[in-house]
């Protein structure tokens, strides 16, 4: 019985290994996150005012890291589902499935943090353009993914229908990316990653470029946090399976 | 001028993150309570079990 159990659970989730290092991973990366979000919270707090945005340009160090990390948490579940599906990666749809509502929050900050700059900044807070409808459609596609993980009770059909979804929702991350300059948009084009030199100056492109780091570690910090509890529901699954 | 728009920003932001991270630490702990309850149940089964023998 032993051995069938180890068995079933090595084929979920061969979690001994990741939950060894996961423990040792677990508390310096969150400690490591507090400490760059810290330092970035430090950094904006002595940025000038912007010649023509004045001091709203502050939303900009909190809005642009969560659009990035909403773009980073869909491709990281893309390429979670593709490591499970194509390659048998035991991890990948507990990966996939754990970053999946904390991408979905960075979604929603950008959104709303994007409305809170629009209203002063264009006079309206939402306008349908190219950019904000991709990624209002991104919240949707995460809304969706999350949905059909609870949706079907059968672990193994869920992982494969919610993989394809997030397959199918893959493509609309390069129209988000690439909205502003395939389409007249309100939203202004990219500022930091185009080619070239960034349009911002360094008194801004730093800050923000540390808030981008310390948002890329909150998630990973809580999607290792989610990951765990994903092995142990897994392992819950196995156990009340066997009884 | 606009000192509500950013507030509200950095509030709604660091809100969202923080609900996110204390959801986050309860699944964890309500699943390692689940886990060990079951486990303990397992365990009392067997060596009751085996004191019937």
């Amino acid at each position: 019985m032993l051995e069938r159990l180890e068995n079933l659970s090595a084929l979920y989730a061969n979690p001994r290994r990741f939950m060894r290092l996961a423990a040792r991973l677990h508390m310096p990366l969150w400690l490591v996150a507090l400490a760059v979000l810290g330092g970035g919270l430090f950094m904006v707090a002595g940025v000038p005012d912007d010649y023509q945005q004045g001091a709203t340009v502050r939303i900009m160090f909190v809005h642009v890291p969560a659009a990035w990390m909403a773009l980073f948490a869909y491709s990281f579940i893309f390429f979670a589902s593709v490591l499970a599906m194509v390659l048998r990666h035991p991890l990948g749809y507990l990966a996939a499935r754990a970053a999946a509502p904390v991408g979905a929050v960075f979604t929603l900050i950008a959104l709303v943090t994007g409305a809170l700059w629009g209203q002063p900044m264009w006079g309206t807070w939402w306008v349908w353009d190219a950019r904000l409808t991709s990624v209002l459609v991104l919240f949707f596609v995460y809304l969706g993914y999350i949905a059909l993980w609870e949706a079907i009770d059968d672990y193994g059909r869920a992982a494969r229908a919610t993989s394809i979804l997030a397959f199918v929702g893959f493509v609309n991350v390069p129209i988000v990316k690439f909205s502003v300059d395939w389409w007249n948009t309100l939203h202004q084009p990219a500022s930091v990653s185009r080619f070239g030199r960034p349009a911002l100056h360094a008194d801004f492109l730093y800050p923000l470029l540390v808030m981008g780091l310390a948002f890329l570690f909150v998630f990973l910090a809580v999607t290792l946090t989610r990951m765990q509890t994903e092995v142990l529901r897994q392992r819950l699954r196995v156990r009340q399976e066997e009884a | 001028m606009f000192a509500g728009y950013i507030y509200a920003s950095y509030v709604f932001t660091f809100g969202a993150l923080v609900g996110l991270i204390v959801v986050s630490f309860v699944g964890l702990r309500a699943a390692r309570q689940r886990l060990a309850a079951l486990q303990a149940g397992g365990d009392s089964d067997e060596s009751g079990s085996d004191g019937a023998l």
